[in-house]
């Protein structure tokens, strides 16, 4: 009767092996426990399990209790199935012989009933049936190594006979120090993030090969912190949107030849009053100041609870480190290289701005520094979030911070790329980009780390993708090639069509070249039906190693309250694409999911999708 | 899964670039200062771009290319560099103009060459690669960082054959800059006794090391990639040793099982001492060797240390060079290389035999 036979799939897996624990593909446990016995205790203490029984097991039972606790948990709907219905078949090399042999050594003194009583390799199953209420078929079987080919075969003749509509299916090994856990969770239907029931699949999955595309676990954006022309923080910039007004304007800071002819869009306060509000001394580089202020902000309103006991990391971006100081040492130093103050050259370096705020902030456990020009906060945004996904950290602040300087807006007036007016990204008349700063960062944290939120994150980072346009140093490629790709492949990422995105920041920043390339690769992907678009760069000018920070921010504002923002100065729609930035600021939209455009120099590409919970 | 150094190349100070000779004749400098030696560019680089390229960039460029030829690899899957100061000769030339011409009649080269992910980018140009493409710019542990980032996409199985360097250049500018803020002794010096002598300062160094990491096995593998693990501003020697303990730990090693321990001593008072420290504790009993000598010091010279390790694992001997006190004569098969920045960045990387 083929007709009955129907499919099964693989709904959930989980391995426990060299100190870590594997949730479907990905690493979701690790520490460095000097035993067996450690490591299994701060795995039920990490996944914050209460179950007094849990001590009382032997190693074996912990291990293959903890496995199925971890396949089960979120991923299996005990109430669709009768007791009965669910049943585990489990095989391993050893039976229970570490126990056998503990067992052997108490003999010689007194027998330990306690130990006598896990003399036999099935007891683990009957710890997950206790633990479950699981009534059906079970069985342990021990053969020399994991048999996929048997276990499809035994599971599939059990549901296919009716015997049961769920299993726990894999292999417990436990002896001495070396031990193994792989359990799969075996249904009839499928979800999405489940891969059909077959020997091959099961064998990627124990050896940890293949990470299914969907099954990544989830990275929340709890906290959100922004300084830039338009706002010193995220409130702030907000009022700026909605009553459209531009931070753009005259050089005020910087004594340059540019003055009241290349307008930028600066950071209101003085180097004085920055440092004034950080409490740094006012001789330390801009960008340090800005990203102080902005990453607390992210900080303080993830309010995470119990913070110091989690391993947080900070993430930064910039694009010349301390250069407004290195250009104050360089005057003197090159009239005579013993002359200049060390003070003002000794940060000079990408990684001190980073280093001095992670300093403020306090955290210690991971910094790092990625600087790959105007995408530089968009990568380490999801350096971040991949930091926790493969287990290393709880907690990111990512982003990045870039002040304006001599360096910089000479560099960009010399590649003839900066507007004399205010910038008009995706008009056909524009004429380039103005130069802005500031400082962007999200707190990103891992599922476990959102539950204990008190408020709700803002959203879910699902996609990211770098790709490299590899065309030319500065231009963009015509056909935007990079553009496209990281946009495609962020998508892929996140497992959405085009047709899902309901709002794309763009990277727009005005120039001829770029916006032509951008536009070109959104009509590549999403024609015929485009979202809606803007450039918030209208507003803050362009942001550099700050930009995708910065974006980030208003991408997971956008998501959470349903705001579309306004492109400003948009006149005449370009010849190349068929469509036009949005240009009033919305809310109260259904915004399900933004893409956020971070490109730079050197042809990086980096596109971030930031989802609704 | 396992992850592999399928091959490497480095342009050093000394003659690593062909690959023929394993320091057998190491190069000898007298002064404070260490200068890559250049290979033939023009092998890897049309002259049109050699020329219009500066040092650290044909440096990155040539080893990139040389390590994927090694391999026999086209198409890297992701290009990671490492990077404290970046292409700061573009730098420096951009802002000395600048800052002579008052900001006038400036051309537009050096500023465009001068991001810090030229190195990157320039590669995936040359190759056509549209693939991940990233760097790193944390002073001491830029290429670690690297290093984890191709670690990660390797366990997400998002790419194989991962390109990953380190590079830096030092010019006449920053060598002055960084001598007088300390860095360098202020005499000269023979490079090769620098552990001899006591006294403040390091000497300047410069390369640009590249790997290519991937998860297949392959005869021609030079190592297997343990892991690599950093730790910032640690509050005691103490925590410094329990972090190499507890590094090696989740391995399933303790130091007893290193065959050889390779430190980033530099000849700088303050900074060996916290080597020092550790020979006589955690380090007591293995053997040791040392590689900043022949490289110099300089933010990403760990990069320099895993290509050290790596082919010592390959060759199955320590060269003379390196060797701190004595070495057990038999054929390294586990490496463990410890390096710290200014007792800032402390970096941990393990490799073993295939």
């Amino acid at each position: 009767m083929p007709d009955l036979i129907s499919k099964k799939y693989i709904t959930s897996s989980c391995v426990i092996n060299h100190n870590t624990v594997y949730k479907n593909g990905i690493s979701v446990f690790a520490d460095n426990s000097p035993d067996v016995a450690n490591f299994l205790i701060s795995v039920y203490k990490h996944f914050d399990i209460n179950y007094s029984r849990f001590y009382k097991m032997d190693n074996l039972s912990k291990l293959g209790w903890l496995a199925s606790e971890v396949l089960l948990k979120d991923s299996f709907a005990k109430d669709r199935y009768k007791p009965e219905d669910v049943g585990l078949i489990f095989s391993n090399a050893n039976a229970s012989l570490d126990t056998d042999l503990k067992y052997l050594v108490s003999v010689e003194d007194i027998a330990s009933p306690s130990l006598f009583v896990y003399t036999l390799p099935n007891i683990v199953t009957g710890e997950i049936c206790i633990r479950n209420n699981f009534k059906g078929e079970d069985a342990f079987f021990i053969c020399e190594h994991f048999n996929a080919e048997f276990i499809e075969n035994y599971v599939s003749n059990l549901f296919d006979n009716n015997l049961m509509q769920a299993c726990i299916c894999g292999w417990i090994e436990l002896t001495g120090e070396d031990y193994k856990a792989a359990l799969f969770l075996i249904e009839k239907n499928e979800n999405d993030k489940s891969v059909s029931f077959t020997k091959e699949q099961l064998n990627m999955i124990f050896d940890n090969k293949e990470m299914p595309l969907t099954n990544s676990p989830d990275i929340y954006v709890a906290g959100i912190g922004v300084i830039s022309a338009i706002g010193n923080n995220a409130a702030e910039c907000l009022t700026a949107f909605e009553s459209e007004n531009s931070g753009i304007g005259d050089i005020t800071h910087m004594q340059t030849i540019h003055r009241n002819n290349l307008p930028v869009a600066e950071v209101k306060f003085t180097n004085d009053e920055l440092a004034e509000m950080t409490g740094l001394p006012a001789d330390i580089s801009r960008t340090t100041m800005l990203g102080v202020l902005a990453a607390k902000e992210a900080l303080n309103d993830a309010a995470i609870p119990g913070l110091a006991s989690l391993r947080v990391g900070f993430i930064s971006a910039n694009t010349v480190g301390g250069m407004d100081k290195s250009e104050a040492f360089f005057v003197p130093f090159l009239a005579d290289n013993k002359k200049g103050k060390l003070r003002n050259v000794f940060d000079h370096e990408c990684g001190s701005v980073t280093e001095a705020i992670a300093d403020q902030l306090g955290i210690k456990d991971y910094i790092t520094t990625i600087s790959t020009a105007c995408s530089s906060s968009a990568n380490s945004i999801f350096y971040g979030a991949r930091l926790i996904k493969n287990g290393l950290l709880d907690v990111v602040v990512a982003g990045g911070a870039d002040a304006l300087t001599k360096f910089t807006l000479n560099g960009f007036n010399t590649l003839m790329i900066l507007d004399k007016d205010f910038c008009r990204p995706f008009d056909e008349n524009r004429q380039g980009l103005n130069l802005g700063e500031g400082a962007g960062y999200v707190v990103l944290v891992s599922e476990k780390v959102a539950q204990t939120l008190k408020n709700d994150p803002y959203c879910k980072l699902s996609g990211y993708n770098n790709s490299n346009d590899a065309y030319h140093q500065t231009a963009s490629s015509p056909d935007g090639t990079g553009s496209y790709l990281a946009m495609k492949g962020a998508l892929k990422k996140a497992n959405l069509q085009p047709s899902n995105i309901s709002y794309i920041n763009l990277h727009g920043t005005g120039t001829p070249n770029n916006d032509s390339a951008e536009g070109t690769a959104v009509k590549r992907l999403f024609d015929p039906h485009y979202p809606p678009v803007s450039s918030t760069k209208s507003f803050t000018g362009h942001t550099l190693g700050a930009s995708g920070g910065i974006e980030a921010v208003f991408s997971a504002l956008a998501v959470k309250h349903g705001f579309i923002y306004p492109n400003l100065r948009f006149e005449t729609r370009m010849n190349e694409v068929p469509f036009s930035p949005e240009t009033k600021f919305q809310k109260g939209k259904q915004i399900d999911h933004v893409m956020s455009n971070s490109f730079g120099f050197g042809g990086n590409c980096t596109s971030l999708i930031f989802s609704k919970i | 899964m396992k992850i592999y150094i399928r091959s490497s190349a480095a342009v050093s100070p000394q003659n690593t670039f062909e690959n023929i000779e394993f320091l057998t004749e190491p190069a000898e400098y007298y002064g404070t200062r260490l200068s890559a030696i250049d290979p033939d560019y023009s092998q890897f680089i049309d002259a049109k771009s050699i020329r219009r390229m500066s040092h650290v960039i044909k440096m990155g460029v040539a080893s990139a290319k040389n390590c994927l030829n090694r391999a026999n690899v086209e198409m890297p899957g992701a290009i990671i560099t490492g990077t404290a100061f970046g292409c700061l000769d573009d730098t420096v030339s951009f802002l000395t103009r600048m800052i002579e011409m008052e900001e006038e009649m400036l051309p537009p080269t050096a500023f465009i060459q001068s991001t810090h992910n030229t190195v990157a980018a320039q590669i995936a140009l040359l190759l056509k690669c549209h693939n991940y493409n990233s760097t790193f710019v944390h002073k001491g542990i830029s290429f670690e960082s690297a290093l984890l980032d191709a670690v990660m996409l390797l366990n997400e199985n998002e790419a194989d054959n991962i390109l990953v360097g380190g590079t830096e250049e030092l010019t006449d500018t920053s060598f002055t800059i960084l001598t007088r803020l300390g860095l360098y002794k202020r005499w000269p010096v023979d490079n090769l006794s620098i552990f001899n002598t006591q006294s403040k300062g390091s000497i300047g160094g410069e390369g640009a090391v590249f790997f290519l990491l991937s998860d297949k096995e392959n005869a021609g593998n030079l190592a297997e990639f343990k892991g690599v693990q950093t730790f910032y501003k640690p509050e005691s020697i103490e925590e410094v040793e329990k972090r190499i303990t507890l590094f090696l730990k989740q391995y399933n090693l303790s130091i007893e099982d290193i065959d050889l321990v390779i430190t980033g001593k530099n000849g700088d008072l303050k900074n060996d001492t916290v080597y020092d420290q550790l020979n006589q504790s955690v380090f007591s009993n293995v053997s040791l060797a040392n590689f900043k000598h022949l490289c110099g010091e300089y933010p990403t010279a760990s990069s320099f240390g895993l290509w050290l390790a790596a082919n010592i694992i390959k060759r199955g001997e320590v060269p003379a060079v390196v060797i701190e006190d004595e070495v057990n004569t038999d054929p390294p098969k586990k490496i463990l290389i410890y390096n710290h920045y200014f007792n800032t960045y402390h970096s941990l990387m393990l490799l073993t035999a295939c």
